[in-house]
């Protein structure tokens, strides 16, 4: 990897050499222009060995040619934005994160946190609290909300990823209960009584109620969900899913429960919980499965995967992972 | 300069340096790693380094000064190389199957992508935009202009200062 240096140049050549590579960039098609740089170039051996040396200095974009130009970019980007949000995050290090207890967060993917999020999960963690009402609130991976309580009312903005709440009884509130809700992209839910988990997904809300009722308040009447049943809430309105393939509340007790669940979806599952590329060969995709799995141990599951699959896991470095046939 | 052959081979030089250091070393890395497993790793990592330079081993006055600036190197290094991967990773997720380079070409992206990276540290945010778009994606000056909401004499400007701050941080 190790390059001839670039030559020290005086700094007014270097300053002409630049300015000609600039002006024939910006306006290549003008014919005078070539010459005239032409000229310049040969009027002096120094004018040559700056053009040259440009030249090389720029030779360090050719190592990204194998890469679409607009990836490289943006890996660039996000890099950036990773320095500039943490700088940004030492300034605002405030209540919200030290709220959510987040230790060793210089190490930790900033750029994907929300700022000021009241309480906040990074990619494989999993976090429980308890609000001042008595309410157990549990955030699943990568995850983050608002707590907004007032006088007269609870208010969780679910403003990304998975959480499961078991509602408190507000025994200090003077005159009952406040009424419990949560906020999310998709939905409005009032909590009646119980113990719900609600996801949001890149298509709609995704709720599952455990005990208990939740309404989905929207334009209409609202919608009862009752123990047992989980809805799919959009921006058109609310659907029943019958049959599940994940349990989704299982993630609550640290487990991916799955049943029938074809490969492709369980890998988009798992990637969920771990930073990193993690895909399944398409060849492959269909396969069913069933089973338990721990989300403490990613990797252990990927390998009872290839125990009970004709499939193999391929790394190639701790973050690539691939999953192809046997 | 003592002669090397009244000197102990350096593998004895190591092997003594881990008796009496490794059990310190874990516990300075876990103090600064998430997992320890990684430390682990990482602390092996450093004595395998440490194979590889023999000759700084010889007068070792103070081994645990020395050990935890070699490790701290070697940190700031992992960290670096796992933002990089990180951020690449995240950017070819949405990619199609097919157009995600090979694995193996993938250590070299990210080794150019670190160095690019470190190489456009300091540049103004529109700056290193403009930049990044002519010189990775081939936008013309004209369609950069049209992108930022410049002038094009706006870019020319980003551009030489980009330009120069590529070649001085290389000379």
């Amino acid at each position: 990897m190790s390059r001839p240096p670039l030559p020290e140049l005086p700094d007014n050549v270097l300053d002409q050499a630049i300015g000609w590579l600039v002006r024939i960039e910006s306006d290549g098609a003008n014919p005078q222009l070539l010459e005239a740089c032409q000229r310049w170039r040969q009027a002096h051996a120094l004018h040559e060995v700056a053009w040259q040396a440009l030249q090389k200095s720029d030779a360090i974009f050719q190592g990204l040619a194998a890469l679409p130009g607009s990836v490289a970019r943006d890996t660039l980007q996000r890099l950036q934005g990773g320095r500039h949000s943490r700088r940004q995050a030492l300034k605002l290090l405030g209540v919200g994160l030290l709220a959510s207890g987040v230790t060793g967060w210089s190490m930790r993917d900033s750029t994907l946190v929300p700022w000021g999020a009241d309480y906040a999960t990074e990619v494989g963690e999993r976090r429980q609290f308890l609000l001042d009402d008595g309410t157990r609130l549990q955030l699943n991976t990568a995850s983050a909300v608002d707590v907004q309580f007032t006088a007269q009312r609870r208010l969780i903005v679910l403003r990304r990823g998975e959480i499961f709440i078991d509602t408190g009884k507000d025994a200090a509130t003077a005159g009952g209960r406040r009424s419990f809700w949560v906020s999310t992209r998709h939905a409005q839910l009032q909590a009646i009584g119980t113990a719900f988990a609600v996801r949001d997904e890149a298509s709609g809300t995704r709720l599952r109620v455990e005990d208990g009722v939740v309404a989905i308040q929207g334009k209409g009447q609202p919608v009862m969900v009752a123990a047992g049943e989980q809805y799919l809430i959009d921006a058109i309105g609310s659907q029943r899913v019958e049959t599940s393939t994940l349990d989704a509340s299982a993630w609550a007790r640290g487990q991916l429960v799955a049943k029938r669940m074809q490969l492709r979806e369980l890998t988009a599952e798992l990637a969920r919980y771990r930073h990193g590329w993690l895909r399944c060969d398409p060849a492959i995709a269909h396969l069913e499965v069933s089973g338990v799995f721990q989300l403490d141990d990613i990797d252990q599951a990927l390998s009872a995967l290839s125990d009970s699959l004709p499939v193999r896991v391929e790394r190639f470095t701790p973050l690539w992972t691939r999953i192809v046939a046997r | 300069m003592s002669s090397p052959s009244t000197s102990p081979t350096p593998h004895a030089d190591v092997r003594a340096l881990y008796i009496n250091h490794h059990a310190w070393l874990l516990g300075w890395l876990r103090k600064r790693m998430r997992h320890g497993d990684h430390a682990a790793d990482l602390a092996h990592d450093i004595f395998v380094h440490i194979l590889g330079k023999p000759e700084q081993l010889q007068q070792l006055r103070q081994p645990r000064a020395w050990l935890s600036t070699v490790a701290h190197g070697l940190l700031v290094d992992r960290v670096r190389r796992q933002r990089v991967e990180r951020a690449y990773l995240e950017a070819i997720a949405h990619l199609p199957e097919t157009e995600v380079p090979s694995p193996e070409s993938q250590l070299i992206l990210l080794e150019t992508l670190a160095r690019v990276d470190a190489l456009l540290n300091g540049l103004p945010p529109k700056v290193r935009m403009a930049f990044l778009l002519s010189r990775l994606e081939g936008l013309s000056y004209k369609e950069i202009a049209e992108r930022l909401a410049v002038s094009l004499s706006s870019v020319e400007k980003y551009m030489a200062s980009a330009i120069r701050h590529c070649y001085l941080a290389q000379r």
